[in-house]
This record gives C-alpha cells, structure tokens and sequence, in this order.
C-alpha cells in the first residue's frame, strides 16, 4: 500500500528479466565491475521513478540504464587511471584475458552493445538506435567502427 | 571473423556469474528505498523552511494537547511541530479519532456516531463510495479498491493505517501535506468541520498520512477521506 512497499509483481518481472540483462551487463560492463552490481544499480535507478510494470518494455529501459551506467563507469575508471598511472599499472587489465576477448573489450560499451545486440541477439539496427538514442547510420557507424577496430587487431596479433 | 566475434561475445556475455534474482531485486529495491528516503529528508527540511517564511512567525506556534491515548498504543505529540491556525481539537474530536483508532485496532465497535445516509469514503480530494453505517462496523467495507493514488498501490484503508501507526496527531482544519501545501477537502463536505489524524512528523514524509473526519456540529460523522504524500 505503501510508496515502493508493493513491488511484488516487479519482482516476479524481474525474475524473468534477470538473465538477459545479466548476459549484457556482462558484454557491457568495465572489467572491473562484477556485472550484477551493474543490473542492481539499474533496477535501484528505475524504481525510484517508476515500477517496472507500468513501463511499456522495462527490458529496453533497464537495458538502456544498465549501458549508461556501463558508459560513465568506464568513463571515471579511465580519468583515474590517467590522474593515476600507478594504478592503472595495479588495475586488473583487459590484457589477462585470452586476446580475442582483450581486443573485445578494449572497445567502448556502446560499440560492444551494437555488436552484440546485432550480432548475437539478431536485433535490427533500428531497434539499436533506440536503445542508443542515436540515429540508424551512427549505430551502424559504430558497429563497422568496432569490427574495423577488432580486424586491425587481429592482423596485429597474426603479423 | 563474423563467427569468431559471435563466440566471443557469447562467451563475454556468460562471464556473468548468475546470482539469486530475488536477492538482486530486493538490494536494489533496498538501494532504491534508502535514496528515496534521504531525498525526503532534503525535501522535508526545504518545504519546512518554505513553510517557516511563507507563514511567518505567528504561525509557527505551540501546538495545543492533541494527543491520543487508546488502548496499549498511546500516542505522543512531538512539541514545536508547525500547525496552520485554525480551532484545536476539541474534547469531542480527541474521543472520536479515540474511536476511529480502537475499532481499526480491533479494540471494540466504532464508537463514532455515523450520518443515517451513510458516509462517504475517498481518497484525498474525491469522495469514491458510499457506505451505509450497518456497513462500517465491517472493516472491509472500509478499502477502497483504488489500483494507484498519489504513486501508492491499492487497494487503501484508512483503518491499516491507523492500525499500523503508533505516534498520531490530531489537527482540526487545514493541515500542511506533509512537506507540501494543504490539500483543500472534497469540494461535498467543505462545509463541514474536518478532523484530521495523520502520524507526527518524526516518520518522515514517505510514511505520511492522513485520515481526515468530515463531522457537522452534532459530531455526526459524513465522510472520512485518506490520503498519502507522494514524492
């Protein structure tokens, strides 16, 4: 009855969202973040304005949530590395990971969303851009960006 | 390269390690309430601040003895809460918020004399139903089955409020909203004397309420309204 006291069919929606966000709260997120705390966070955002039964599709809102805060997180982690090199010496890098995966994510969250929306998921460029709130071309603009940035990695690694 | 970046995204996107969904709602749900709540701390302070300049000093006064006492769940009235004119509660009011507060406890019948034609029910400032006295000695005749009013969910009973609270007030009048303007009363009962119960200001806004008792100069009851803040 209460202000946020009643979130028992959030919650039941939520269940259901729960493993597709996860999955790209993973793609998206800064490798140093666990991408849980990613989706929690996006939750705790969206239901202080709104349930998420009332959202016309909570998915692509939390979705949209959960990649803003994947985009300014990797913002403030790269300005502390670049206030403090010694830290980003200490960092956890992208380098551990086998180098397909490295190169992945030395890509911006928007770029490894466009490509894992379209490549992955079958999205149309169309539903991108929304979710992006850019226009069809730039999220294609993005993608080809990405792909040109991994193929020059690729031949880096194989010259 | 197309299938390689396929497998490696799908392995990117299992490198998530699944937890409890339910415990991931209810932390963020935590996180959610915990904000709203230091959000209405500010927005409390700053509404009593507007209320201290728009009122004056000869507004903010001591507040009259409107403390209840029913049953095991007395009721206390913090001192130098602000109250924007208008009579006190009188003798007759105190007894019959008493009243109200013991039958939504389940203590006894109400003890409140209701109008022959029945008494509206509503929510803030629309009256939605008509009961007939015989009626309100149920208590489920008291929820409204309202799905939302003011960001709350339905349905809503003043009587689980009062029943749920333990430190009420009592004003007569128009009172304050919690850290908003008053809320003028259903254009119907206007003219009739308006009681109001609603917690003292140490609950903080989000668990703000207030029951407001439309009585005419019998003390005969006409309509009760309910009605809760919304950030």
């Amino acid at each position: 009855m209460r202000f946020l006291r009643d979130t028992s069919s959030d919650q039941e929606r939520f269940r259901q969202l729960y493993p597709r966000l996860l999955r790209f709260a993973a793609v998206v997120a800064p490798t140093e973040d666990d991408p849980n705390d990613l989706v929690q966070e996006a939750v705790a955002q969206t239901l202080r304005r709104h349930r998420l039964t009332d959202l016309q599709s909570p998915e692509h809102y939390l979705r949209k949530s959960i990649l803003r805060l994947a985009s300014n997180r990797r913002r403030t982690l790269s300005a502390r590395r670049r206030a403090n090199p010694r830290l980003a010496r200490m960092s956890p890098a992208v380098d551990s990971h086998p180098s397909d995966l490295a190169d992945l994510l030395r890509l911006p969250p928007s770029v490894r969303a466009v490509l894992f929306l379209v490549e992955v998921e079958g999205w149309t460029y169309r539903q991108v851009s929304d979710l992006l709130g850019c226009s069809e071309q730039a999220a294609r603009a993005r993608a080809s960006r990405g792909l040109r940035q991994l193929r020059t990695a690729l031949m880096e690694e194989t010259r | 390269m197309r299938d390689e970046l396929r497998r490696t995204l799908q392995v990117l996107a299992e490198q998530g390690q699944s937890r409890d969904p339910d415990q991931v709602f209810l932390a963020a749900t935590q996180v959610a309430r915990r904000r709203q709540r230091r959000t209405l701390v500010s927005g409390t302070v700053a509404g009593v601040a507007v209320a201290i300049l728009a009122v004056g000093p000869g507004l903010v006064g001591k507040r009259n003895d409107t403390r209840v006492a029913v049953g095991s769940g007395a009721t206390t009235v913090p001192p130098g809460t602000i109250v924007p004119g208008g009579p006190a509660a009188s003798e007759r009011d105190r007894l019959m918020v008493a009243g109200l507060i013991e039958f939504a406890r389940e203590v006894g019948p109400p003890a409140l004399t209701f109008a022959e034609e029945g008494v509206q029910l509503g929510l803030g400032e629309d009256l939605i139903t008509r009961r007939a006295p015989s009626e309100l000695n149920d208590p489920a005749q008291w929820v409204l089955a309202t799905q939302e009013f003011r960001s709350h969910v339905g349905p809503f009973s003043a009587l689980t409020l009062l029943r749920e609270s333990r430190s009420l007030d009592v004003s007569v009048g128009p009172h304050p909203h919690c850290a908003s303007a008053p809320v003028p009363p259903p254009a119907g009962v206007a003219h009739l004397r308006r009681v109001s119960v609603h917690p003292d200001a140490a609950d903080g806004c989000l668990g703000w309420f207030t029951v407001d008792i439309y009585v005419d100069a019998e003390g005969i009851v006409h309509a009760v309204t309910l009605d809760l803040w919304a950030p």
